[in-house]
This record gives structure tokens, sequence and C-alpha cells, in this order.
């Protein structure tokens, strides 16, 4: 839709790389908020959490282009991104590495896991900042592979309570703040063009897949709107790629955020809403 | 024709209810899953019949009409296999026990249905805390007196159901030192317990009719009772056993109830009267609270009897009947009961040093792969 409109190629698939995430904020948030429950709920936790990471990914991968486009050197094209992959993924490996022994050697109580795994995430952002990897995927991986290794079922909370509250609205009101308005409308255009057609593909990503998982068309579609916010983590990913290259057009970070931009707005009231619609908000 | 009338049908036949917990695999919390975990039985082929319950946490599924345990067994594993495919595509885990360990009943949400949101207007806090889960065995009777007659006989085992079924030792985070927790939760309800001691269909329908003119009942759903005769179905129904962790031990339990009646129907060893419920609420509740150790005490002799003891003698008494009703395999099921413990000292002992959300998910790997059908 972006190369229709005259973005060049590069912009629009890195448009296109941080399309694919969805706010994890924002869902949580309102998940809590609402005290959601059910299938629609349940898989948009599960596809905002895979579609982040996949953005990441691809985004990483994409750097081998940009490299290509404006580093010139053949050999980072290949070895930046897997620099960037396995520094990433090492980092993650040896936190979860440490949380365990450190489980192992304290003995398992909910406080002292959770303060671990806090610990844990510092230390990732540290290491992972200090050796220039991906401070995303280093965190994401790390995430992962704690929830799938811890043996048990014991969890943590999903309801941040007050705290929670507060970190949210300031989280809202600095990426507000942090986005820098497109001047004419052509930007806009575009944003709107890349906003809808990341919409189209979500619901018809989401409703191909809901016969097959067991849930009915209507609550595929919902889903599929359901996963419509861009926020914070976009911002964070344009951020990073438009710092890393300078050179980049700037029709990439235009395009995304003025998207950003409407999707914080109406991407949480569509959340909202289909979450309403399929029954799923506490009555 | 009258509402209550009982029809003439086959004696001993044999059904089951159970009603299951519907679990969040995140965090093995009861989960609001029944709308989907339904929709998606509508669209699939499944033995049994999968119906909601009061809360959306919870599920119920009903067997056919049966002769015997094998058969029973049979479409128990069957129903068991088909839901616990369904709960895995929607990522839902579902478990046996008579009541969720850490639950918040204050969380709960009433299924959406005009019944249950009219017992929610009627009994406020008492519906939600009417998430517990029990199993229901129906048993065909040949007439409404031959109803009533194994309605009050069958009182006198009800101990034996309670302990061998119980499988609710924790509640609301704590272990509540009870085998069977979840027999509390049904005694707040004004019209739960005994059933008053009528001899004969005649007398029970001019009692519900006197009931039903004063406003107090509909039907006999509106009775909570321990035991109730069923009309509809032309059964009397157990309802005191928690569901417990596997359908084998279920179907047992079931057959149980079965060979018990047919001994009662045949020999009527006693005719129950207002003196045999003298010690049937102490009773109930020492086998609620202790299990299998409880001591009985026999309300007409005054002697006590250890409840493990009782079982053991009535299984000797009934075991002519049991192998007309070739219930061998069922019997020696409750016989490892007995001998191994309830399924409340299984749960009791796995949660020692774990979390109650490892027993629960715990719980869901027994009642889902206990055995393939």
């Amino acid at each position: 839709v972006l190369r229709a409109l005259g973005v060049p190629p590069l912009p629009a698939t890195l448009a296109a790389a941080v399309g694919l995430s969805t706010s994890p904020a924002v869902v949580t948030h309102l998940a809590a908020e609402l005290r959601a429950q059910g299938q629609l709920t349940e898989r948009l936790r599960l596809f905002t959490a895979l579609n982040s990471g996949y953005a990441v990914l691809a985004l990483a991968m994409l750097f081998a282009w940009l490299n290509a486009e404006y580093a010139g050197d053949p050999l980072s094209v290949v070895l930046h991104p897997l620099y960037l992959l396995c520094a990433s993924f090492l980092v993650a490996v040896i936190a979860t590495g440490l949380l365990h022994a450190a489980l192992r050697l304290l003995g398992r109580t909910a406080q002292l896991e959770a303060a671990l795994i806090c610990g844990c995430v510092v230390l990732v952002v540290a290491v992972a900042e200090a050796l220039a990897a991906s401070l995303l995927l280093a965190t994401l991986t790390f995430g992962a592979l704690t929830r799938n290794t811890l043996a048990d079922a014991r969890v943590l909370t999903g309801d941040f309570g007050l705290v929670g509250l507060l970190s949210n609205l300031l989280l809202f009101a600095l990426s507000g703040a942090w986005l820098a308005f497109p001047d004419g409308g052509t930007a806009w255009i575009a944003a709107l063009a890349f906003v809808l057609a990341r919409l189209g593909g979500k619901v018809a990503g989401a409703a191909a897949l809901a016969v097959q998982g067991g849930i009915t068309l209507r609550k595929g579609v919902l889903t599929g709107i359901a996963l419509a916010p861009m926020s914070t983590l976009a911002l964070v990913l344009v951020h990073d790629t438009v710092a890393s290259y300078p050179a980049l057009d700037p029709a990439f970070g235009a395009t995304v955020l003025a998207g950003v931009a409407l999707m914080q707005l109406v991407g949480p009231l569509l959340t909202h809403g289909t979450v309403v619609a399929a029954g799923e908000a506490e009555r | 024709m009258s509402a209550l009338q009982f029809p003439v049908g086959e004696a001993l036949t044999l059904g089951v209810e159970l009603e299951l917990q519907i679990l969040s695999r995140r965090d093995y919390d009861l989960v609001r899953g029944a709308d989907d975990l339904l929709s998606l039985a509508a669209r699939t082929t499944h033995p049994g019949d999968i119906k909601p319950e009061i809360t959306a946490s919870m599920i119920e599924v009903s067997t056919g009409v049966h002769r015997d345990h094998a058969g029973l067994l049979a479409e128990l594993r069957g129903i068991r296999d088909a839901l616990a495919r369904m709960a895995e595509r929607l990522n839902l885990a579902l478990a046996g026990g008579g009541a969720h360990p850490f639950q918040h009943w204050s969380e709960r949400t009433i299924y959406d249905t005009p019944r249950f949101r009219h017992l929610s207007e009627l009994y406020g806090y008492l519906a939600k805390q009417f998430t517990v889960f029990g199993q229901h065995v129906h048993v065909g009777c040949a007439d409404g007196d031959q109803a009533m007659y194994l309605t009050h006989a069958l009182a006198r085992y009800v101990p034996h159901f309670i302990a061998l079924s119980a499988a609710s030792p924790f509640y609301q985070g704590v272990d509540t030192a009870f085998d069977s927790a979840r027999l509390n939760s049904i005694a707040a309800f004004p019209l739960s317990g005994r059933a008053p001691a009528f001899a004969s269909w005649a007398a029970f329908e001019a009692h519900f009719a006197k009931l039903r003119d004063l406003g107090l009942v509909e039907s006999m759903k509106d009775f909570y009772w321990d035991i109730r005769p069923k009309p509809e179905y032309g059964t009397i129904e157990l309802r005191v056993c928690d569901t417990p962790l596997t359908v084998e031990r279920a179907a047992a339990l079931a057959v149980y109830v079965q060979v018990l009646c047919r001994w009662l129907a045949r020999e009527r060893p006693f005719e129950p009267g207002e003196d045999h419920y003298l010690t049937y609420g102490y009773n109930r509740f020492l086998a609620c609270r202790f299990g299998l150790e409880a001591e009985l005490t026999d309300p007409l002799s005054g002697a006590r009897v250890r409840l493990r003891d009782d079982v053991r003698d009535t299984l000797r008494g009934v075991a002519a009947d049991a192998a007309a009703l070739g219930a061998g395999e069922a019997l020696a099921e409750i016989g490892a009961c007995l001998a191994g413990g309830n399924d409340a000292r299984w749960m009791r002992e796995f949660a020692a040093g774990r979390s109650l959300a490892d027993l629960m998910r715990e719980q869901s790997r027994r009642w889902s792969y206990s055995a393939p059908a």
C-alpha cells in the first residue's frame, strides 16, 4: 500500500515490520482493567507477544538491507544482524542460567522469585546496551526462556495495581510528547493507509486462523481488530532504527510516527470495544 | 397428568452428571471459559451431553442411560477425551475435584441464562459461592413408591459416598481440615440437606403440591437435597459426591450406588422413618470432616463404627448383587480407594511443599490422561 503511495521500498518494508507489533502495555492494561477472560483475550495476549517478537526479529533482519544501503560494507550486511541475534540471545540465556542458579542457591519463594526476575531484567538491559545488542530481543528472549523453564505454575501477576496504572499513564504521556507530527497532508495520508493496511492484515490473519483454532469467525475478526493498538514499542523500534541509520529516508519515520499517533488514540478504543462486544469483559 | 407423576420404568439403569472446573493454563486459576467451550462443543461431534453450569468457569457433562459399569465407563472416557481435545484447542485445562483450592468466589461470573440469572437474584452471593463441583448419580426406579423407598434407605449410606468421593480439602487458598469442604457451600441453601420422610409417592406428591402452592418451589430442580427423586427421568439422584479426579473413580462410585440400590430394593433390610435420620446430619458432617476415618453412629442401636470398616462390611453384604450387575471391576476401584485413601488425601500429600497452582496443574493432568479410551 505504501509503495502505491510512492514510499520507497526500504522505508515501506521497515514500516511493515514495525507494523507487525501490537502494544503490549495497552493490551495488558486493558485486559486487566476490563478483567477480561476468554478466547479473544487469550489470543490477543498471545498474538501481541508473538507479533511484537516478530517485529523485533524482522527489523533485526532488515538491518542487513539497511547496511547494504547505507554502510556499503558487504561483511556487515550479514554480520550485523547475525551479531544482534546471537548477542541478544546469548545475554538472555546467560541471565536465565543465573536466575536458575540463584533460585537453587537461595530457595524459592514467590517474592524472591519476582525480585530476582526484576534484577535479571535490569542485568539483561544493561549488558545488552553495553554490547550494543538489541534490548528488545534480549528482554523478549529472557521472558520467553524464564516462562518456559521455570518448572512450576507460579507466575507473576498481570495486574500491577496503582503503580502499573500510573506507569501506563506516564508511558502514554511520554510517548505522546515524543511524537513529532509531520507537516503536510501526504504523510498523514500515507499514515492512514499504513494503519488501515495494518489493521486489514491483522483482521485477515486472525480470521483465517479462527475456525481452525476452535473459535467462531466473528471472534477471529474481533481479535484482529483488537490487535490495533500501537504505542511505545513501535516508537522504540522506530527510534532505534533512525538512530542507527540517520541517513534513512525520512518517509519511514514520518509515516510510522503518524500511524502510531493515530493508533495511540483509536487503538485502545478498538480493543476496548471488541473485548466488550465479544462478551469477555467482566459483567 | 400430574406434573410430578413418576413413570413406570426400568429399574437400576444408570446415568452420571459431572461438574468440571475450567482452568487457565497460565496460572491454573478458574477462568471464564464455558462460553467458548460450549460454542466449540456445539460444532464438534462428541458423546454425552455438555451443558453450562451456574458460573462461567464451570461445565457439566452427562452420560446417556446405562445398565452396567463397562458401558458407563466407556462413555465417560469418550466424553472426557473429546472435551480434553476441545480444551486443548482453546488452551484451557479441565479438572475434577470438588472445589477449586484458591479461586476467589467474588471473581466468578454468573453464566447468562434466565434460570441462572434468577438464581443469582434470589440467592445473592450464595449463587457465586455455588462454584463447587459435584458428581450426581441417577439410578432408575420401577415406580414412584420404589423411588421414595430408595431415597430414604440410601440416606443411611450417604457418608460412604461423601468420604469415598471427597476431593475438596482446600478452599479459598487454605486447608479447611475437611476432606469435602464442598458440601458446606451447599448447606447454606434453604432447600438443601435431607428429603422429608414420606413412605409413598402419593404422600410426597401432596407435599410438593403444598410447597408449590405456597410459591416456594416450581419444580424438583428447586430442591438441593442430598438425594432427590427425579420423576422426569424416572430416577433417584444422589448428589453428595465431589467430582472425583478421574472418570474411573466416578464410574466406580456410580456403580456402587447401583449395587446398593439393587440390594436395598431386593432385600428391603429396613423400613426408613424419622428415627433413621436422628444421626444423619452429624454422620454427614463427620464424613465431610474426617473422610474414611470418620466414626459413624448408628441411629437405632447407638453402635459406633469406623466409616472405612462400614464400607468394607457393606461391600461384603452386596457381593451377590455386585456379581449380578457385573460390578466387580468397579467395586475393586472402591476397595483401592479404601486401601490407598480418597482423592482428598492424595491432594494434601501432593500439595505438601508445592503451590496450589501446581496441584491444579497435576489435577488437570490426572483428569485428562488417567487412562485413554
